[in-house]
This record gives structure tokens, sequence and C-alpha cells, in this order.
């Protein structure tokens, strides 16, 4: 009987439970460049690991957040970070309580302490404001994952930013439904509703569901949300693209299997209540005439907006004055559905518009003349650049007035068209073009591919090419915002090489490794 | 004093040689967050050891042995569901053994060592990438045991020892170093980021044969 006692009290001195978090599932969201950082969230360790490569030296940092990181988004500026955690239900020995938060992080201001907002349900996507100063979590159309007994896909938060996490902020809405579930959410610029009683600019969420937008007021996240019916009695539309014109309150629509593009212009109503909703939205479509395929707007040179809608039903693409919605359409034949403005990214108005046939694999573009298009007395220049080879992609270069022309899947094969000259220039590269990014200023393109040891360099002033070998095969490239290139490797563990500029040697480089676990054994469960 | 030595020195190791070796086996029951980090397993490993009779007697059936022994562990774990782990350790280590017959072909014996450890962590997902690094700490042990002699002669013993004791390892700090390509080829100046300190401390249980001559 001793003996006995003896082996179990023994027994239970040997035991010893590992804690659980140990064996939680990882997953590690990132790169993700911010301003003079990079960012990684790690689902298992609950933390933000920040890069900085503002000085020559880069430093590691970590930021605590809640359990189970679903999703992370940067502002549009790259300032904040923002991270969706799950929480955790305490089912076994050493888990914990912990509901769904959003987590803000600033970058920038790395002392700012973390933010985290309840949001009430484990969303899984973002929308920020273009201001910052709010968001938007849901729903995907798919949902976060399996768990929980109801899940209600027309449910949202609108978390104010600039108001501290309080039992009214978030606040949690679920929109009207007519059979469908929000596939997409854009928040607008600030804007005003003209006649409205209170003049303060206010943020619009446009949520983009099969059939039907819906607006909501997001600084009054409490009043009624206003649901447009976009379907025809056919094939049904689908929302897919907004752009705004905040000076004229309005916002443009396209969507597929839509006649036209819809514009969206806001007007004050008198409320019904004190509460009501004072605003009411004009709905006019844009006469493009067919279902366009791709819209941008630009300002002309006396701020004057315009849309630039293409519509392969039509053969056309159409310039349509958004104050006034007088167009007129260009005849293009090739099913246009990629439209480019240049110079972009600038502040001066757009000159010149590109338009290729992506979907439609066309071995040619076509550039129009943007100055004075809209006087119909002006013949409209369009002019087609004739390709040795199809067009898969097209993509503007920052700060130039320089286009990218992807030629295959494999992105070996690609070309650089002048939108000056409009010439081409073609670019062969050694394997799949798996990442690339422009520096900064646009000086150079920066590609990698995974199975080859080196970044390459193509200098856009002469396209001069030039590459840099690593010591490990890259996973992704990025250039920061002091034009330092950051490739990852691929890591679970965090590897990376840091490239000071283009024109670096192998000396000024810097490999970074076990930044992804760094000080992993003393963190406690 | 000279006298009482060289009475020591005619009376010691009545029942046995001098000389001991021993070959063992040992689990260690690793109990810190950091081993727990690394992973859910004890740390299995081996000891060779050897031990000199000292002219101490105190008591009837009561020695004193110096011992050195050099042992070794590892243990494998995994990591977050993705990664491996794989811990290995060397240790060195001298000290004492006292032992006292209880009665015919049984000992009880106590031990305490000092010593060092090399211990080894690397880290490997399923693509393949791995950081790996060694450091080396200070270790002690202290354990009390059975010897269970199977052969009991004057000039040669066989037997069994049990042991159960408690491990105490200072931290060793380790570093997230990837495995180097190529001994040749030149590489870009590299910095790693601290993984934090393991310490293997804890409980062991050992099991050797030994044998006096």
């Amino acid at each position: 009987m001793r003996i006995a006692i003896l082996c179990v009290l023994l027994t239970a001195c040997w035991e010893d439970d590992r804690p659980i978090v140990w064996d939680r599932q990882r997953v590690v969201l990132g790169p993700i460049p911010m301003k003079s950082q990079i960012a990684y969230v790690d689902s298992a360790l609950d933390r933000v690991t920040l890069l900085d490569l503002a000085a020559d030296h880069p430093t590691l940092s970590a930021k605590k957040i809640g359990r189970r990181a679903v999703v992370a988004v940067p502002s549009p500026d790259r300032h904040l970070l923002f991270v969706i955690t799950r929480g955790e239900e305490a089912i076994h020995e050493g888990e914990i309580d912990e509901p769904p938060q959003c987590w803000v992080i600033d970058t920038v201001h790395t002392e700012v302490p973390v933010v985290a907002y309840q949001i009430g349900s484990p969303f899984d996507r973002i929308a920020v404001a273009p201001d910052n100063s709010m968001i938007v979590t849901y729903f995907s159309a798919a949902g976060p994952d399996e768990a929980g007994f109801f899940r209600n896909p027309n449910e949202l938060a609108v978390v104010h930013l600039l108001e501290p996490p309080s039992a009214d902020n978030p606040t949690l809405k679920t929109i009207r439904s007519f059979g469908s579930v929000p596939e997409g959410v854009t928040l607008s610029p600030p804007m005003i509703v003209p006649g409205a009683a209170d003049a303060t600019p206010r943020t619009f969420a446009f949520v983009l569901s099969s059939n039907n937008l819906t607006m909501i007021d997001a600084n009054h996240p409490t009043r009624r949300e206003v649901s447009i019916r976009l379907d025809l009695g056919g094939q049904p539309v689908l929302p897919r693209e907004i752009v705004f014109a905040p000076n004229t309150s309005s916002a443009y629509v396209r969507s597929d299997n839509a006649r036209d593009v819809l514009q969206v212009l806001i007007e004050a109503v008198p409320p019904a209540t004190a509460e009501g909703v004072d605003f009411n939205p004009l709905l006019a479509e844009l006469g493009a005439g067919g279902g366009p395929t791709d819209i941008a707007v630009y300002d002309d040179p006396t701020q004057r907006r315009y849309i630039l809608a293409s519509t392969p039903n039509t053969g056309e693409v159409v310039i349509i004055d958004a104050d006034t919605a007088q167009f007129r359409a260009v005849p293009i034949s090739d099913p246009i559905d990629r439209i480019l403005l240049f110079p972009a990214g600038v502040d001066t108005p757009p000159t010149k518009a590109l338009f290729a046939s992506v979907g439609a694999k066309v071995p040619r573009v076509h550039i129009l003349d943007l100055v004075n298009i809209q006087d119909p007395l002006t013949q409209a220049k369009l002019r087609t650049v004739v390709l040795d080879k199809p067009v898969r992609d097209v993509v503007p270069v920052p700060g130039r007035e320089l286009a990218m022309l992807v030629h295959d899947d494999a992105r070996t094969v690609l070309g650089l068209l002048d939108m000056d000259t409009e010439s081409t220039s073609p670019l062969l590269g050694v394997g799949k073009l798996d990442s690339y990014d422009f520096s900064p200023s646009g000086s150079y393109l920066i590609g990698a591919t995974s199975t080859v040891s080196r970044v390459g360099f193509v200098a856009l002033d002469n396209l001069h090419p030039t590459d840099f070998r690593l010591d490990d095969p890259p996973a992704r490239v990025l250039s920061a915002a002091n034009a330092k290139i950051f490739v990852d490797h691929g890591d679970p563990l965090g590897h990376a090489t840091i490239i000071p500029s283009p024109t670096a040697t192998r000396d000024e480089a810097l490999v970074l490794t076990g930044f992804l676990t760094a000080n992993l054994l003393d963190e406690g469960p | 004093m000279r006298i009482a030595i060289a009475l020591c020195l005619l009376t010691t190791a009545a029942f046995a040689g001098n000389h001991e070796v021993s070959w063992g086996a040992s689990t260690r029951a690793l109990r810190t967050s950091s081993a727990n980090a690394v992973t859910e397993d004890s740390l299995g490993g081996g000891a060779v050891g050897y031990a000199y009779a000292l002219p101490i007697e105190v008591l009837p059936d009561f020695g004193v042995r110096a011992t050195a022994a050099v042992a070794w562990g590892g243990a494998d774990g995994r990591m977050f569901q993705s990664l491996t782990t794989d811990l290995d350790t060397l240790a060195f280590t001298v000290g004492a053994r006292a032992h006292y017959e209880l009665y015919s072909h049984i000992v009880a014996t106590a031990r305490l060592d000092l010593g060092t450890a090399r211990t080894s962590l690397a880290i490997r997902d399923d693509a393949g990438h791995t950081a790996s690094d060694a450091g080396w700490s200070a270790i002690t042990e202290a354990a009390v045991g059975l010897d269970l002699y199977a052969l009991y002669r004057p000039r040669l013993t066989l037997g069994v020892r049990l042991e159960l004791g408690y491990v105490a390892t200072t931290s060793t700090s380790l570093v997230a170093t990837p495995e180097s390509a190529s001994e040749d080829t030149l590489q870009l100046e590299m910095s790693a980021a601290s993984l934090g300190s393991v310490n293997l401390s804890g409980p062991v249980f050992a099991a050797s044969i030994v044998s006096q001559f």
C-alpha cells in the first residue's frame, strides 16, 4: 500500500502538462508594408511584429493583440494597422474567454498604446475610411470559420476611430437584406449633404451586394440605412466598383450586368424624426449605354469631374461629365476592361488614358488624349499601339508616365510603355515574376521570382537591368517608403534581406533572421 | 591527522574495488516555461560515469566516491502544429557519491554533481526552413538511489542503480540562426534575433548498470 501511494505521488510529481498555448494553430499574416515599417501578425503568439526600416539598422518591436488574428488591413496612408482577432472560448485548461476585437496599431507613433474595440462578432473583413476616421468590419461572403451557432452575414460594425471604445462605439448594425449578403464595403471620403441642417462632412458606407447597394451614414450609424435596388429583372446586377466625387456629394457605381454607370447623388430630405435619415440618394444612369467593364474618374484643370467608362457591348469608351451627365462616346472595337490614367497618383490632372483588353488578351492598347476631350468640337485623339504579344495585365508606374505591360501568365515577358513617346520596350525575365514593386519615386522596377536567389532591378529612366544576389530564394519583395527594399524569404521564423537602395552593394545589405520568433522561449503562456 | 588518514586508507572499500563504472539511461521531466515551449516530452538520454573510492570512512559500510560523468539527452517536439523542434544536450560533470550498505546486495547512494552542459536547439518548418543555435550553461544534479547487486563479491560487483533526483541548470540564451547554404559562399551580413533562453531544469529518474572492481 505504501509503495502504491509512493508511486502515485511520484507520478503526480512527474506529470507536467504542457500549456495549450504551444499547440495552437499559427498563421502569420504579412509582410504588410506600412509607412517605414514592415508588419507581421502572428495568430499564435498574439502579437504584431514591426520591423522599422527608417534607421540605418532596422529595429524590432512587438505589440500584443488578442487571440487568433484573422485579418490585418493597413490604412490608406499606411500609418495605422487594423487587426481583427477572433478571440477564444475557454474550453480547455489554458484557454481564455476573449471576445472578437478590432485592434488599432499606430505604426508611426509606436509609443501610442494599442486600442482594442469589441466588435461583437468575428468579422473577417475591414473597410477603412480614406481619412482614417472610421472603419467598418463585416463578414466576407464565405464567413470567417465554422465556430459559433448563428451567424448573421448582414451584420457589420461601425467603429469611430477618433472616439475611445465604449458601449456605443462600435455600433453593431444589421442591414436590410433582400436575399443577398455583402460582398464588399467601401467608405467614402467626408462629404456634406447639400441642404441638410447638419452641414458637417460625413462618411458614407456603401455596402455592395448582389442586386443591392446600401448606404449607411457612418457618422450616425444608428440611423436607418438606405437601400437601393439595382436589379433589372434579368441577370443579377453585381456592384463592383465605386468612385467618389466629394465636391458634388456623389458616387459612381460600376456593376456587372448593369446597363450604365450609376450616379448616386446625395441630397437632403427632412428627417421624419430627430434621429431619422436626413439624406436621400438621387439616382441617375449616366448614359454609358452598355454594361461598363471598368471606370475611372478624374477632375480636369477646372475641377470639373469626368468619368471614363468602357462599354464593350457598344464598342465604345464614354467620357461622362459628372455634373451634367452629358457624355461623349469614342468608338473602340476592342473589349476594353482596363482603364488607366496618366500621370497617375499626382495632383496634376491626367492628360492621357490608356485602354487595354486584359480579359480578351488582345495584343494592342489604346491611348486617348484627355485634354479638351469634353469639347464636342475637338476631335478625339485615339491612337493604337500594336504589341507583339497579348496583354495580360497593365500596371501604372507610380510617379511616372510609364505603364508596365505583362504579356504572359507567368510574368516572364514584360514591356514598358512610355506614355510620352507611346513606344514600348520589352523586358525579359529569367523566371516567373512572382513578386514585384516599384521604388517610391518610380525610378526602379524591382522584381523577384521564388526559384532564383536574386532581386532584379530595372532603372526606368534608361531600362538598364541589374540584379542583386541573395543568400536565399525570395518569397516577396517590397519597396519601403524610404526606398529601402525588403525581401521576405517566406520563413515562419522570420527571414528577410534589407537592401538600402537599388544601387546598393552586397556589403551594404543586411539579413535579418528569427524576428518572428524573437524571445519566443521567454513568452509565458 | 596522518594516523587517521592512514587508517582510512586501510579500511576503505571493504566490500568492493576502488573503481566504479556505470552506464545507463535517464529521463528528465522538463518543467520550465521555456522547455514547455520547445517540447511536451521529457528529455531522454544516457550517461557514462566513472567513480573512484575516496579514503573516507566515517561509519561502517559507508563510503564516498569521486565521480565524473558524461551525459547526453534529446527530445523532439512540435510547436504551433507546424514547427518541429529538436533539443539535444551534452553534459560533463564531476562530483561525489556517498554510499551506504543497507543489506547485503542493496546499497543506498546519494550524489551531488556539478558541471557544464551544452544545449542545442533546432526549429524547422515543413518547408525546410531551419533555425538553430547552441549554448553552454552550468548544471547541478543531486540524486538519491539504490544499488541492487546481482554479483556482490569483495573485488567485483555488478548490479543495477536506480536514482531519483533533480537537475538544475542555468538558462541558455539562444539565437535563431538559419543554416548556411555553403561554407565557401560569401554571405551577407546577418543579424539574428534572440530566441530567448531555455532552461532544462527538472526532476530526473535514472537507471544504470554499475560495476565496481
